[in-house]
């Protein structure tokens, strides 16, 4: 509590108009640089000076990140410094891949969609209040986890792949992005970088510093969504429909993170997946495609049957900490009603 | 005219939506210097050493102010209103996480945030204790070594030099024979509930600025309590209370956090000991360290007939005061006497402790308490109305307590039309049509919930009323508006006494120097209070006023009315008020000059058993009813219909009235769902408005609606009663009532979370988490 967060300390702010005199910052300031979005999670680090950089460099002056153009065989590519009410009001993405316009809908409020991008909501830093407080704890290279003593309060922590560090990842569109089979380019010093999203986040055991790839000195430039997975018209029952399911469980309505959020696309033929990708959110430091569950259901019918035994496998291995114990069923009853739907249930609310 | 029941635009309307009001928030003075405050960062502590060198050292630091400033000034440095337990800075020891330990004072609030994070605190830790149940032990940690009651309140006066103990108040009612009540009970039933801690979270911050002047001092703050800071203050400096100058402008919102001191007496001691003004505003963090509500765990024992009448009913409540008392001990006491509920019961024991805790200090919030004590008595109601097999509204009709009976402290109940609530209720909520509970992964509840509240007493309320040369009204009342719209409210009553428009009327915001004593605005007092005082003092003028206008017009004063502002005879003589003063001060010019005051009787509860004949001036009821649905595969709640319902004696204000009650209800939707601050050993964890979550718009029930009883009070002005709390009481218990109709599980704590629901859910199933 020492520590009082009111007016934002001083730093050096530089505004690039180009993605190369962003890189000659980076390389300039390495790793006192901090890239600056929409701001919306990095002045929050700034403001209560938990992360004290010597450089900010703010991207909304770089017109070639900005946007969302058509990309191969009708997919797009989205900049990174789109921000999430563009990508919401976006008639593409509204038609063809819903799943993200509802995750990114979901997150924070209208405000915040206004001005927070793309690129920042996926690269953002976790919520984990003990890390955001300034704790000294292993992510912020300490040697402790506060939000793992037997004392802690880790209601919103992470029942899978916890590696000293109990941190979730907090990003609504990730899940979305992930299920939608897409690819993060980055630019780093040595040239551009195609990852799939699924790679693009990291957990404590590969980088406990760090929530994604991304290391000094790089940035993330756009996103791409491939036609694979574009939702079939309304109405084409046919072989291969493509259909989507976003849900996102949290404690107040608007302005709040996920407690546990479901992403998945799935291709039938009548009842039966042919295809699927399954995402969960909320459960560990990086958002985890179930690909276990995906083969269990890949030929299986869209059923409770089905349904069960997917969410009994998903969440298997789970560890919850003293207070996070109801993720569990939650992940489990998220996993199955991506996989069955659930007839009474409004998603838009 | 007819101002009274109308619902007249605020007063304020305008300037507030064009951004144009005053807030103090926003009060700069020449000079002025920022102090920044340094917090102690452990709960419970002795301070070794406090090192300023390295904050003094920074350019533009102008001082740093630690007790050992203050005491060269401030003697005792302690206050607060029940007791004289909070220091201005801390005081060779920190009792909670957040605790002032000193200010850095500078030239720009960037450099004094910067000194006050280089200020260097050593300290040797003490053991420390969060829990109310287990600060009360006797061989819990001691966290003030006596207790010293103020001299306010005479019945905390025995209490003074009591040592070795945590609990600062315990206050008891007995009435009939408890031990007999339960022999004769065919059923008994017993539960814990227990509420944690949230906070106001008003969007305008504390903040406080203060100049000295002349051989005087001047405090501008954000405070619904003038009066009270002019008194402690004074009190604290040695001064006559003339020298001190209190005042205030409007409010972004209050609800209980700006009550008694919280930055004044600090900002009066650095701008005396710099000879500059200086000002001290809040963060939204450091509130969360300031003030909050109580948590308490309540334990509620009941008899019932098999008639499934209550016969007799114990209640121990122990209200987590946190490190200094504020106004906890009252709220023990004046809220703890309702812990029975609005049922006549004849058998009846309350047992109140106020508990000091290392948690940041509680005080009053919206309801004084008494929200606590309904979450735990309609949960129990439901409980026991399920078990006996009656229909929740018929199970309170069969008990409530009704016109000319006795309340448990023994004052007998009048003016309060429970019937009627409970009517409006029933067919607001359509409680008769059957109701489709759902089978599927989506249920649905309804529930509903009333509850009680005795307007604290005595206090006291003087108003004055001016008349210009011109003609034109000025009323000056220390009523704070925080929001409430009181402004509003009291215009009327002044125009429905003299017949000029509400509009015209100008209400100057509350400055000691100026405005009339007022206790404070807090408690839903100010409409009874202060409309009583200020409907006297309007007619001391209109008195006036007739007076001169019968002299002029040479009639009787009885033929005489005031309408249009003019004054009219029967035979149809008129005279504007211009006119009036012309007539009264043979130019256009003087004052009519009109006072009122008003302090309800009262009689003081005997202390052994709480007993009184008269505990209150009004009684307040309200109560609410819910539909809910929850995803048992989620845990989420969605409120689907939320109806508020109140007593409110007579609506002054209908759309006012309205807003009260919705606006209470949305407050009490974040407390019952997601609000809770979360502590790790006497940290805030959550102490943002980011992961301390209040509700947005999307979390307003769908279909929200307030409704409201009007039968005139008889010492109301104009009938009415107070409303600025009645909508908190019973809308957690009304929601929770319907998760139980929905899914019969049983929470005992708020928020209702998905996590607890779930957990809920589970612990009904005989599968509590973590068997996967
Ligand atoms: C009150 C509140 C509620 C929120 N609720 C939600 C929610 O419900 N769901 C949700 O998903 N999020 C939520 N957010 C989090 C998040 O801030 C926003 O979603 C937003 O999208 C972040 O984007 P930004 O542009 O503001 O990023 P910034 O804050 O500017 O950046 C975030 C991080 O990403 C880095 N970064 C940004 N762009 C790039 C890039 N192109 N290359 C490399 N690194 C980059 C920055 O350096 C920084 O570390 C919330 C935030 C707040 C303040």
């Amino acid at each position: 509590m020492a520590v009082i967060r009111d007016v934002m300390p001083a730093f050096e702010l530089f505004q690039p108009a180009s993605v190369s005199d962003a890189q000659a910052l980076l390389k300039r300031y390495g790793g006192e640089a901090w890239l600056l979005a929409g701001g919306l999670d990095s002045f929050d680090w700034l403001k209560d000076r938990i992360k004290r950089p010597a450089a900010v460099i703010d991207l909304s002056g770089i017109a070639d990140l900005k946007g969302i153009k058509p990309w191969g065989d009708g997919g797009l590519e989205i900049g990174a410094m789109t921000t999430l009410t563009e990508i919401v009001r976006h008639p593409v993405v509204r038609e063809r891949y819903s799943i993200l316009l509802e995750a990114a809908e979901s997150a924070a409020s209208p405000q915040i969609r206004n001005q927070g991008t793309v690129g920042g909501n996926v690269t953002q830093d976790t919520r984990c209040w003990y890390y955001r407080a300034g704790w000294s704890c292993y992510r912020a290279g300490g040697n402790i986890c506060y939000a793992d003593t037997p004392q802690a309060i880790n209601r919103e922590h992470a029942i899978l792949e916890a590696d000293r560090c109990v941190a979730v990842n907090p990003s609504d569109t990730a899940p979305a992005l992930i299920a939608l089979d897409a690819q993060m380019v980055i630019r780093t010093g040595a040239g551009e970088q195609v990852i799939a999203a699924e790679d693009y986040f990291v957990g404590p055991g590969t980088d406990i510093t760090r929530m994604t790839v991304l290391k000094p000195g790089s940035l993330l430039t756009s996103i791409r969504i491939p036609g694979t997975w574009a939702a079939s018209a309304e109405g084409s029952g046919g072989a291969g429909r493509v259909q989507f399911y976003f849900e996102k469980i949290r404690d107040r309505n608007v302005w709040d993170f996920a407690l546990v959020s479901v992403a998945s696309a799935m291709a039938t033929t009548g009842t039966t997946i042919d295809r699927i990708r399954l995402v969960v959110n909320g459960v560990a430091a990086r958002p985890l495609r179930l690909a276990a569950v995906e083969d269990l259901v890949r030929g299986k019918p869209r059923n409770e049957a089905t349904a069960v035994i997917a969410g009994n496998l998903a969440i298997e291995g789970a560890q919850p900490l003293t207070f996070n114990g109801y993720k569990v069923p939650l992940m489990r009853n998220l996993v199955k009603r991506a996989i069955r739907g659930v007839e009474d249930v409004d998603w838009t609310s | 005219m007819r101002s009274i029941g109308q619902s007249v635009p605020r007063l304020e309307g305008h300037a507030k939506v064009t951004g144009s009001v005053e807030y103090i928030h926003h009060l700069r003075l020449p000079g002025m210097l920022y102090g920044k405050i340094h917090r102690s960062a452990l709960a419970h502590a002795r301070i070794v050493s406090i090192d300023a060198s390295a904050a003094l050292a920074l350019d533009g630091v102008h001082a740093v102010i630690t007790i050992q400033d203050v005491l060269s000034l401030v003697p005792n440095p302690y206050y607060g209103p029940a007791f004289h337990d909070q220091p201005i800075l801390a005081h060779g020891k920190v009792r909670h996480v957040g605790e002032p330990v000193a200010v850095a004072l500078a030239v720009d609030p960037h450099i004094a945030e910067q000194a006050a994070d280089l200020i260097h605190v050593e300290y040797e830790p003490l053991d420390a204790v969060f829990d109310e149940i287990e600060a009360a032990r006797p061989d819990a940690p001691i966290i003030h070594d006596v207790l010293k009651p103020a001299g306010m309140f005479t019945d905390l006066k025995h209490l003074g030099g009591r040592s070795g103990t945590n609990v600062a108040l315990d206050a008891r009612v007995r009435r009939g024979d408890i031990a007999k009540g339960f022999a004769e009970a065919d059923r008994i039933f017993e539960h814990t509930f227990r509420t944690g801690k949230v906070i106001h979270a008003t969007f305008e911050p504390m903040v406080s600025l203060a100049e000295k002047q002349g051989d005087g001092i001047t405090i501008h703050t954000a405070s619904q309590s003038p009066s009270f800071v002019r008194a402690e203050v004074s009190r604290l400096l040695g001064w006559a209370e003339n020298r001190v100058r209190v005042r205030t402008a409007f409010l972004g919102g209050g609800f209980g956090a700006k009550l008694y001191i919280k930055l004044e007496a600090l900002v009066a001691v650095c701008a005396l000991l710099t000879g500059k003004p200086v000002r001290i505003g809040l963060s939204m963090d450091e509130q969360f360290y300031t003030i909050t509500k109580h948590g308490a765990t309540v334990r509620i024992k009941t008899g019932v007939t098999d008639d499934g009448r209550m016969i007799a009913r114990e209640v121990e409540t122990y209200w987590n005061g946190g490190a200094y008392a504020d106004i906890g001990p009252r709220v023990t006491q004046k809220s703890g006497f309702t812990a029975a509920g609005p049922y006549d019961i004849e058998h009846v024991a309350l047992d109140n402790y106020a508990v000091y805790t290392n948690h940041p200090p509680a005080g009053a919030l919206r309801g004084f308490g008494i929200s606590q004590l309904v979450w735990a008595y309609e949960r129990q109601a439901d409980i026991i109305a399920r078990e006996m097999g009656i229909d929740p509204l018929a199970f309170r009709r069969k008990n409530v307590l009704r016109e000319g009976r006795p309340h448990a402290t023994g004052t007998v109940v009048t003016d309060m039309e429970i019937d009627a609530v409970l009517d409006l209720l029933e067919k607001r909520m359509d409680w008769r049509r059957p109701f489709d509970r759902g089978t599927g992964v989506i249920r649905r509840g309804r529930g509903l919930a009333i509850g009680l509240k005795a307007c604290i007493s005595p206090t006291t309320s003087v108003a004055t009323v001016l008349l210009y040369g011109d003609g034109s009204c000025a009323l000056h009342c220390g009523t704070v508006d925080m929001g409430q719209a009181s402004d509003t409210a009291m215009a009327q009553i002044v125009s429905e006494v003299l017949g000029i428009q509400t509009q015209s009327i100008r209400v100057v915001r509350p400055d000691t120097d100026v405005t009339p004593y007022d206790m404070a605005t807090l408690g839903s007092r100010s409409t009874f209070h202060m409309g009583n005082a200020v409907r006297a003092a309007a007619e001391d003028v209109l008195a006036q006023v007739f007076h001169i206008a019968a002299t002029s017009l040479d009639t009787e004063v009885s033929s005489l009315e005031c309408v249009d502002a003019e004054v009219v005879s029967s035979r149809g003589a008129r005279m504007t008020l211009r006119e009036i003063m012309l007539a009264r001060f043979a130019m256009q010019a003087g004052t009519i000059v009109g006072t009122g005051s008003f302090a309800p009787h009262y009689k003081k509860p005997d202390p052994a058993t709480g007993q009184s004949p008269d505990v209150t001036p009004f009684w307040m009821l309200g109560g609410a009813g819910a539909e809910i649905e929850v995803d048992t595969e989620t845990g989420r709640i969605e409120v689907t219909k939320l109806v508020n319902v109140a007593d409110v004696g007579r609506a002054l204000n209908p759309a006012s009235v309205d807003r009260q009650l919705t606006g209470a209800a949305i407050m009490q939707v974040g407390f019952t769902l997601f609000e809770e601050m979360v502590f790790s050993d006497g940290q805030v964890v959550n102490a943002s408005l980011a992961d301390y979550k209040i509700p947005g718009f999307l979390d307003v029930p769908r279909d929200i609606s307030a409704g409201y009883v009007e039968v005139p009070h008889r010492n109301g002005p104009y009938g009415a009663k107070g409303v600025g709390e009645t909508g908190v009481f019973s809308p957690s218990p009304a929601i929770a009532n319907a998760l139980y109709d929905a899914l019969g599980v049983i929470v005992h704590d708020l928020p209702l979370t998905p996590e607890r629901v779930l957990r809920a859910i589970r612990q009904a199933e005989n599968r509590p988490l973590g068997d996967e």
